[in-house]
């Protein structure tokens, strides 16, 4: 056997070694051939057997519904199932084993191939001229190449925007005039829960007592059709932190607190009362649970666990608790939510009506938004790293009535209910917007851009038309809200709350910090009225009942004043121990969390 | 220096811009609950399953050490045979026993995904698989390519009898991988699809198990890869264009011959993917003012160039979001509920079973829409940046004296130095000639064809 002088390997060992290798090599790619053609094959066969489409399949099983008593029938179902099922499965196998024979002849055939050209490979001869590249007449060429690459980009493109179904104006049917016939909003297949009419089940109302109105703007919420005794949710009625009644003890000592009864779980969130009852709720990592004392004596009534989140539980703040969000009421059910994303409702008397579970909120906290009802519907307010929403539940089912993604980031404020020109709005403050809904179909009737940097915890205050936002590091605004606009009236610069939120009435806008400081703002231009500094903090949110505001500090002293256009302090009661949450204050009473027990002060003790 | 100083401040920005936010967003995010429902996760071929953490790690250690190992053998040692031999590792360690998951290609959504702010934190090991090999391109040349890129690996297995191809081809689909780069981030981005590991030829076969439409895609790679060395890192690779820039700022790059060129034009068709620069032409025809007059041109031409890409950008925009299920959905529920279409789909008749209501659905889609709208484009101004660029470079003038490596597109392969004769014969000073018989019969032959060439 010749070995030529140009190859690299010019032994004749080498050249037998090629010979090997060319052999090996055709044999090889004989074999992974015939392994890809049978791989192909295999894949038809695949394609053809579909154990859920078969046709054959599909026409016995239409025959069982006319010939029910047929077994025969029943077993040529189940017979012909499972040979379609085993024959799909079979050749998945085969297809498998084959694609594993077609890998080690491809292998083979790889490396014999490449020993052979290696064997084969001549030696470089560079002869002539050295070659020289990027000439004018190259590099234009090279241009044009280019140029042609992006040409022919630019047709692709046209071609698919082309041949490409019209791009649609999705949101066509959100536009104001459409939106009024909402409740046709689904198609006719769907199973949307239906947008129930209002069954308010709670006593009539009894509409606080509040200044006059604003023009155009109502201060009252006559949405609240919650009974004087009541304290249906965090801040009270619709919200507002203002009670529509005027009695309540002002000041209290040990022996005129009607009853103390010791929580068994930590929590955050604030009392609710409904009738004899009073909520509030307790978490550990072993169940988020919702108690229920007896409004007169304290006793415990029940106690309603939840565990639909199990397991590995989501990372809230040390003090945070899995529950900071409050309870709310309508008289029928009870209704929490908790840092897991769980929305449950139990019944007065403690059977569980519903369960949900929303998804784990994803801020740097735990969620803390509490809940608020009206007319049937409960809101969510879901504003965390992973997109903010607006959810309506049917109250008694806890189907979504619907739901509205937010362009916000994690919030922790509350929503509530204002009344703007006969009309009920769902306000509901974030980063970096504050928005205003409409109850029914959840349609944004205005938004504002209050907030740049910070994190809103407090919720809004509204009283005489205007609506009050604010934290701290950013200034406290005052809006006025319309029917469909909003109006910004003023914004003021100074000490505000950063958990504790606002109270307002016609006049007033009171403001707790954080620091000690409590503000009073003239509520129609914004300018300091007074302001009063405290040794504590304020992490509770003011109460105003009459003429007085009540405000717990973090100590757990709580300070009665009056509102005017002076600092006038009326009482000052101690109750011992820290507490953070907002007091209820229904006709007659004040309920109090403090970290460790629940309180009752039922009567004055001046 | 000044190559180091560039390269150092380079690996420091994306090391912020990339890692800041995703460890950042690590920090904040809440562990997901475990639903202990019972139910038992059927094992599903397609995708490996989570890695333990000491194993991710042991991932990035083999990831270094096999770039180091590359680096030394293609810079140093030049060594073709070990060289080949880490290939053949990267393939069976980070192909069929990682079954290429995940790796610094596909990496480039995940980072991307993490960089969308959706809450979706880039595991650390992902990060670092991503940048290490830019790091390593930063300095020292794209050694990953050379042997440790289980898909580059790969195809240096198939190469057979490797053809030049055109350089007017080459630069004719030089842009499908930066529209493919950014298409794949734009889809990352906007949470719709990984198409960068969607459509990778070579995990069917890591995985032993594939949609049959890609397996064929994959048998048609690798049987042009034959023929044409590497067509998918060179034509197709996303992550290729990150490692370019990289690359072009290393100070220690692979180069040919170690000291001076002597012409021996012993490489000159020792790189099968056309990434060795020849000595370029020494006399132009056409005058300075003419070539001044045609970047000038150029540059002026830019703003057109980059707004139409703008302008095709957001043209395709309405095509491009229907990559997201959402947007998809939307569409069919949307003309469903104006019959426009008859009948229903399996995902219409699911969706109205859920709780999510129209508003709600046709809202998110629209605001997916509209993230689409600006990324198309920026993308479309990103494509008429680079046809800009590419135009402006081939416009310019270069000198080359030597056959050197493309900075940017040498994969650090070390065929050409492998090629050279100037020594680099292990215990023979730098600057000698070789003295293995092989070279030794180059030489003589050379001087055989100088010396009838003086003759004649």
């Amino acid at each position: 056997m010749s070995s030529p002088a140009s190859l690299k390997h010019p032994s004749e060992g080498a050249a037998i070694g090629a010979q090997v290798a060319k052999a090996v090599a055709w044999v090889s790619g004989v074999f992974s051939l015939v392994a890809c053609i049978s791989l192909i094959i295999n894949q038809i066969q695949i394609l053809q057997v579909d154990p859920l489409h078969d046709a054959t399949l599909k026409a016995l099983k239409a025959q069982i519904p006319k010939d029910l008593n047929n077994q025969q029938l029943r077993e040529s179902v189940r017979n012909l199932s499972f040979m379609t099922r085993r024959s799909f499965f079979t050749n998945q196998e085969m297809m498998r084993a084959t694609g594993l024979m077609l890998l080690f002849g491809v292998a083979v055939f790889l490396a014999s191939m490449k020993t052979y050209v290696e064997l084969r490979l001549k030696l470089p001869m560079p002869l002539g001229q050295a070659p020289k590249e990027g000439g004018t007449a190259e590099r234009a060429a090279h241009r044009w190449a280019v140029g042609a690459g992006a040409g022919v980009i630019v047709v692709l493109t046209l071609f698919l925007v082309f041949v490409s179904p019209p791009d649609f104006d999705l949101l066509a049917t959100e536009k104001p005039a459409e939106t009024a016939a909402a409740p046709e909003a689904k198609a006719p297949e769907a199973k949307a829960p239906e947008a129930k009419a209002p069954e308010v089940k709670a006593p009539e109302a009894k509409a606080p007592e509040a200044p006059t109105p604003a023009p155009g703007a109502n201060a009252p919420a006559p949405t609240a059709t919650i009974p004087a005794g009541a304290w249906p949710g965090f801040r009270g009625p619709n919200g507002h932190a203002v009670a529509t009644h005027k009695n309540a003890p002002v000041t209290w000592t040990p022996e005129t607190i009607a009853w103390k009864t010791p929580i068994p779980k930590p929590g955050t969130n604030s009392p609710i009362v409904w009738g004899d009852l009073v909520f509030l709720a307790g978490a550990d990592d072993a169940s988020r649970d919702i108690f229920a004392y007896d409004a007169k004596t304290g006793a415990e009534v029940w106690k309603a666990a939840t565990t639909l989140v199990t397991g590995t539980l989501p990372k809230v703040m040390e003090g945070t608790t899995y529950c900071p969000a409050t309870l709310t009421t309508d008289g029928e059910r009870v209704y929490g939510v908790f840092a897991t994303g769980d929305v449950v409702a139990f019944g007065m008397d403690g059977k569980k009506a519903w369960g949900r579970n929303l998804g784990t909120f994803k801020n740097g906290y735990g969620h803390s938004s509490s809940l608020i009802m009206l007319k049937g519907k409960l809101f969510v307010q879901f504003d965390h790293e992973g997109g903010g929403r607006l959810i309506a539940m049917e109250a008694k089912s806890g189907k979504t009535v619907w739901e509205k993604a937010r362009e916000v980031k994690s919030s922790w404020a509350s929503p509530i209910l204002i009344e703007v020109a006969g009309k009920t709005q769902i306000v509901v403050c974030g980063h970096p917007l504050v928005t205003g809904h409409d109850p029914e179909t959840g349609n944004i009737l205005w938004q504002h851009v209050w907030l740049e940097n910070g994190e809103v915890a407090p919720s809004p205050a509204f009283a005489g038309g205007r609506l009050f936002v604010g934290t701290s590091g950013a200034p406290l605004v005052a809006l006025q809200p319309g029917p469909s606009d909003v109006k910004k009236l003023w914004e003021y610069e100074g000490e505000l709350p950063d958990v504790s939120s606002p109270v307002a009435t016609e006049k007033y806008v009171i403001l707790g910090a954080s620091g000690g400081t409590v503000t009073c703002l003239n509520a129609a231009t914004g300018k300091m009225i007074w302001t009063h500094d405290f040794d504590d903090g304020f992490y509770s949110s003011p109460v105003i009942v009459d003429d007085r505001v009540y405000l717990m500090d973090k100590k757990g002293n709580m300070v009665v004043f009056r509102l005017s256009d002076k600092y006038e302090q009326l009482a000052l009661n101690p109750l011992g121990e820290p507490a953070t949450s907002t007091p209820a204050i229904p006709e007659g009473r004040i309920y109090l969390r403090s970290e460790k027990n629940l309180y009752c002060i039922a009567k004055d003790g001046k | 220096m000044k190559r180091l100083v560039a390269a150092a401040a380079v690996a420091g920005f994306l090391f912020l811009l990339v890692a800041g936010p995703a460890i950042a967003q690590s920090a904040d995010r809440f562990p997901r609950p475990e639903f202990t429902t019972g139910y038992q996760e059927p094992s599903m071929k397609g995708q490996p399953g989570p890695r333990a953490l000491f194993m991710e790690w042991m991932d990035i250690v083999v990831l270094i050490a096999a770039l180091s190992a590359a680096t030394y053998y293609s810079l140093k040692r030049v060594s073709r045979k070990a060289i080949f031999i880490l290939s053949v590792g990267a393939v069976l360690y980070f192909g069929f026993y990682r079954e290429g998951c995940v790796c610094p290609i596909g990496s480039i959504q995940n980072v991307a995904l993490g960089l969308a702010g959706t809450g979706y934190a880039v595991p650390l090991g992902v990060i670092l698989l991503f940048l290490i090999p830019l790091l390593f391109a930063l300095f020292v040349g794209r050694v990953f390519c050379a042997s440790v890129c289980p898909l580059g690996a790969a195809q240096e297995m198939v190469i057979i009898k490797p053809i030049k191809v055109n350089k007017g081809v080459k630069h004719f689909l030089s842009l499908v991988p930066y529209i493919y780069l950014g298409t794949g981030v734009l889809f990352a981005y906007i949470g719709a699809d990984f198409i960068i590991c969607k459509y990778d030829p070579f995990i069917g076969f890591f995985r032993m198990g594939a949609n049959f439409g890609i397996f064929l895609f994959s048998g048609a790679v690798l049987l042009v890869g034959t023929v044409v060395a590497r067509p998918y890192c060179r034509f197709m690779c996303p992550y290729s264009i990150l490692l370019k820039w990289s690359s072009v700022l290393s100070k220690w790059h692979l180069k040919t011959t170690p000291t001076e060129c002597i012409q021996c034009r012993l490489c000159e068709d020792s790189c099968p993917f056309d990434h060795l620069n020849k000595p370029t032409v020494e006399k132009e025809p056409e005058s300075r003012s003419t070539g001044i007059r045609r970047v000038a041109i150029l540059i002026a031409a830019a703003p057109v160039i980059i707004g139409a890409g703008i302008g095709l950008g957001l043209l395709a925009s309405p095509v491009m979001a229907r990559a997201h299920f959402t947007v998809r959905l939307a569409e069919r529920i949307f003309l469903e509920k104006h019959k426009a279409v008859e009948g229903t789909t399996e995902e219409s008749r699911a969706f109205y079973e859920t709780s999510t209501t129209y508003e709600s659905l046709m809202a998110q889609a629209d605001r997916i829409k509209q993230k689409v709208r600006n990324g198309s484009g920026i993308l479309g101004a990103f494509i008429g940046l680079v046809v800009f660029c590419k135009l402006l470079a081939l416009s310019i003038r270069r000198k080359r004296t030597d056959y050197e490596p493309n900075r940017g597109d040498c994969y650090s392969c070390a065929r050409c130095s492998d090629a050279c004769s100037v020594g680099r014969v292990p215990g023979v000073p730098v600057g000698t000639m070789r003295t293995s018989p092989v070279v030794l019969k180059f030489q003589s032959q050379i001087a055989q064809v100088g010396g009838s060439e003086q003759s004649g």
